[in-house]
């Protein structure tokens, strides 16, 4: 009764956008990005690759409900970044690293197979 | 003291300041050893693990001149992929040089991303076997259906319902009592017949549409109970319903290293009972001068039990560790995908999120 929809946790509803950026006014390079309709399988992943660059001082995410399907992510760089080409390069860096496993992945079945095919004949 | 005592004492001394020197500052670029092992390890021990976080951060070792940042020549020399078994159901593979956050992200699109066709609405029209209805529902939704899911499309809310995105299956039997013999008392997968629909027909002509286990029970009829319902199937991912999954199990495990003491072996005795208290047989015993040394044999096959570091004094001399970049993948299919397609859909599923995630990147705008 009290459940809600198990579509809710990725159909993103109308006029709701998926990326929202709000910057830090305290401090200098800061944001807060929220992500509708993901969770910590992109979340934590987004977080690791963007402790991998040497110009992010700061990076963490966080769910901050459970039942609401949101990550929150904060990025604060050094001067000579901002942490929207921070988040953009993080993601730019992880696709490339995905298309490279995919890659070595193919390789491997095919010649897995062929070692298969090899075996029987 | 004479000059030439003066000058042994301060040529001992320069010489035993620089032996200091080069025994504590690590090569350029490299992390001393024993922080080497901490980073790459994790230590098992009797109480519980430790160093079990990743220091994969690019400032963590700045201050001992280690760049750990990102680069993808270096991500692509040290990334390793190797299958170790396939099957049409089953794949084993290991992954080396990635991170937790990465394989686990793996396993949750293996489990809950990857779209399937599966049972979502069903009509009945008569029920009067023992299980009620919803329960039956229940089970046909469970059934795997094998169909290539690419081949049909997501259904949009409020659109009427088309042969592309929906796969009706018809169900009509009758328990009867034919002589002697009672005839259909169990209703099996294979009693749901595939209903063509539209262009489905010729699509499908060559390897027609039905279930990927024919001998799955249903439920159970009694003589005079029938059952009349038709089911239409829908495309969706594991998140919604755990019947959408394309895998029976998607697991990771990290590789189990164990390193014995060479300067306190197991000899002959002790030996022999550590060999016997591991039950994955990870030790055996070998030769040694006049003495049996023991010696690891399998460490692939380890468990984790700990049995090794229990007794005695070995939790000191039976270093058990896990290799924190090293992920043996399992992943068996429920027949709807090969084994071998699995990961690629997944990878290909992610991709997509992250470029459909930079493309809302780029229309973000300043909320304030």
């Amino acid at each position: 009764m009290n459940l809600p929809d198990k579509f809710d946790l990725f159909v993103l509803p109308e006029g709701v956008k998926k990326v929202e950026l709000q910057k830090d006014t305290k401090i200098q390079n800061a944001a807060l990005f929220t992500v509708q309709k993901e969770d910590h399988t992109v979340g934590n992943l987004i977080r690791m690759q963007l402790h991998r660059d040497p110009e992010v001082l700061f990076a963490g995410y966080r769910m901050p409900h459970p039942l609401e399907h949101k990550i929150v992510v904060k990025v604060q760089t050094t001067p000579n970044s901002e942490p929207k080409r921070a988040f953009n390069k993080a993601l730019t860096e992880l696709i490339s690293e995905l298309s490279m496993i995919e890659d070595k992945f193919k390789r491997e079945i095919a010649r897995k197979q062929h070692e298969g095919a090899m075996h029987d004949m | 003291e004479t000059g030439y005592q003066r000058r042994v004492r301060e040529l001992c001394v320069r010489t035993t300041h620089s032996r200091h020197l080069t025994t504590t500052m690590p090569k350029k670029g490299k992390l001393p050893a024993h922080i080497e092992e901490k980073k790459t390890r994790v230590h098992v021990q009797e109480a519980s693990p430790a160093y079990a976080t990743s220091w994969t951060s690019s400032s963590t070792f700045k201050s001992l001149g280690v760049d750990q940042s990102f680069k993808l020549k270096t991500f692509k020399k040290d990334f390793q992929l190797n299958v170790l078994s396939l099957s049409d159901d089953e794949i084993c593979f290991e992954m080396i040089g990635i991170d937790a956050p990465l394989a686990n992200a793996f396993r949750r699109i293996l489990l809950c991303e990857i779209p399937t066709m599966a049972i979502e609405k069903v009509y009945i029209e008569y029920n009067t076997g023992v299980l009620h209805e919803e329960m039956i529902a229940h089970r046909l939704g469970l059934i795997p259906i094998k169909v290539d899911p690419r081949e049909f499309e997501f259904h949009e809310p409020n659109e009427p319902f088309t042969d592309i995105d929906t796969i009706v299956f018809d169900l009509d039997v009758k328990c009867e009592k034919k002589g002697d013999e009672i005839v259909h008392s169990k209703v099996y997968s294979s009693d749901l017949v595939w209903q063509p629909q539209g262009a489905q027909q010729e699509k499908f002509e060559s390897n027609p549409i039905q279930p990927v286990h024919k001998n799955i029970i249903l439920t159970q009829l009694r003589p005079g109970q029938t059952i009349k319902l038709s089911a239409h199937c829908h495309k969706g991912i594991g998140k919604e319903h755990a019947k959408w999954s394309p895998v029976g199990t998607a697991s990771y495990r990290i590789l189990p290293e164990i390193i014995l003491n060479e300067k306190k072996p197991f000899l002959d005795e002790e030996a022999k009972k550590l060999v016997k208290v591991c039950p994955m047989g990870v030790f055996d015993i070998e030769d040694f001068g006049a003495h049996k040394k023991a010696f690891v044999k399998a460490p692939r096959s380890c468990t984790m039990c700990r049995e090794c570091i229990r007794h005695d004094d070995w939790g000191q001399r039976v270093n058990l560790r896990r290799v924190k970049d090293h992920f043996i993948f399992t992943v068996e299919s429920t027949g709807v995908y090969l084994a071998s397609e699995l990961l690629t859909e997944a990878l290909k599923i992610f991709i997509n999120k992250c470029q459909n995630l930079q493309e809302h990147l780029k229309s973000a705008s300043n909320t304030d």
